[in-house]
């Protein structure tokens, strides 16, 4: 299995994986869109990711990153960050983005609390993507 | 063994809509990919690929997006003609998929050029490893592994080190 730039999962205060309960309230065929671009991702390296639709977010969400993939005229996003260990990406908040506005609106301020949560305690706040 | 991705796909098959999904989905981000990476290798702008095919350097800016999903077979042919690679379309059973999701090696994804393999076979001893189908080549000299990463022009092998083959 080829695995070069590992994808996590946010998981919080109670254990929930809160990005794999996000894709399962998804349609299934965007769900499975998704889950086949987070596949393909994995296995390039991350200085590549760049070509695949995926940009280092600015402004107040300086430093982020967005996995962007759109379905059936719905511009999927899917935040995280490089972290917390060399070589790793974590998912924090997954969304959407509308007329140049991310839905929730908060995700960015969300983000940067998870990503806190996550540098805090990597071992308990985070697990190996869910491509379920 | 298994691995807990691999395990998380096969499950996730269950759904019918998901696994039709997983596949088309599998099949338009791999190509867009292949289609970037081969040009790449060839050290090719997207007008120069455009340019050999007739086409607009936008018609491939959207084969190149992962989001396109609308490759004709006709294109295909074409852009297999251009790279002087074999297309290879057909019905597999989902097992196989995912086994393809799961190893996407560099090799599968870029695969070298008929004049890159002839240039390889007179250099090295090809063989086939019974894990991944992949073709590793080795020198034929040292007997250490190497891998085929393109430019076609430079032929250019890279070294991974000295491993055990499955023959």
């Amino acid at each position: 299995m080829v695995v070069v730039s590992p994808i996590y999962d946010y998981v919080d205060m109670h254990g929930i994986n809160v990005i794999r309960a996000w894709l399962d309230q998804q349609e299934r065929k965007a769900k499975a869109k998704l889950n086949a671009r987070l596949n393909v991702l994995e296995q390039r390296n991350r200085t590549e990711w760049a070509k695949f639709n995926v940009e280092v977010l600015k402004g107040d969400k300086d430093g982020l990153v967005a996995i962007k993939v759109l379905y059936l005229g719905t511009q999927y996003r899917l935040i995280g960050y490089d972290g917390p260990n060399r070589g790793e990406f974590t998912l924090l908040v997954c969304g959407r983005e509308q007329n140049n506005k991310y839905i929730p609106l908060n995700v960015g301020r969300q983000a940067f609390e998870r990503i806190a949560e996550v540098n805090a305690n990597p071992v308990g706040r985070k697990i190996h993507h869910d491509f379920g | 063994m298994i691995s807990d991705k691999e395990r998380q796909i096969r499950d996730s098959l269950a759904n019918r809509e998901y696994r039709e999904a997983l596949a088309i989905e599998h099949v338009n981000t791999t190509l867009a990919i292949q289609i970037r990476m081969m040009r790449e290798n060839h050290q090719w702008k997207q007008s120069d690929l455009a340019a050999r095919l007739g086409k607009h350097q936008e018609t491939v800016s959207q084969w190149e997006n992962p989001d396109y999903g609308r490759h004709s077979m006709t294109t295909l042919k074409a852009l297999a003609a251009a790279f002087d690679v074999a297309l290879l379309v057909k019905f597999i059973p989902f097992s196989e998929l995912v086994q393809d999701m799961v190893n996407l090696s560099e090799i599968r994804l870029s695969p070298p050029s008929f004049g890159e393999e002839q240039y390889l076979a007179s250099t090295s001893v090809a063989v086939t490893s019974n894990l991944m189908e992949d073709v590793i080549f080795i020198n034929a000299n040292s007997q250490d592994l190497v891998f085929h990463y393109n430019p076609p022009n430079i032929l250019d092998t890279v070294k991974v080190g000295k491993e055990p083959v499955h023959a």
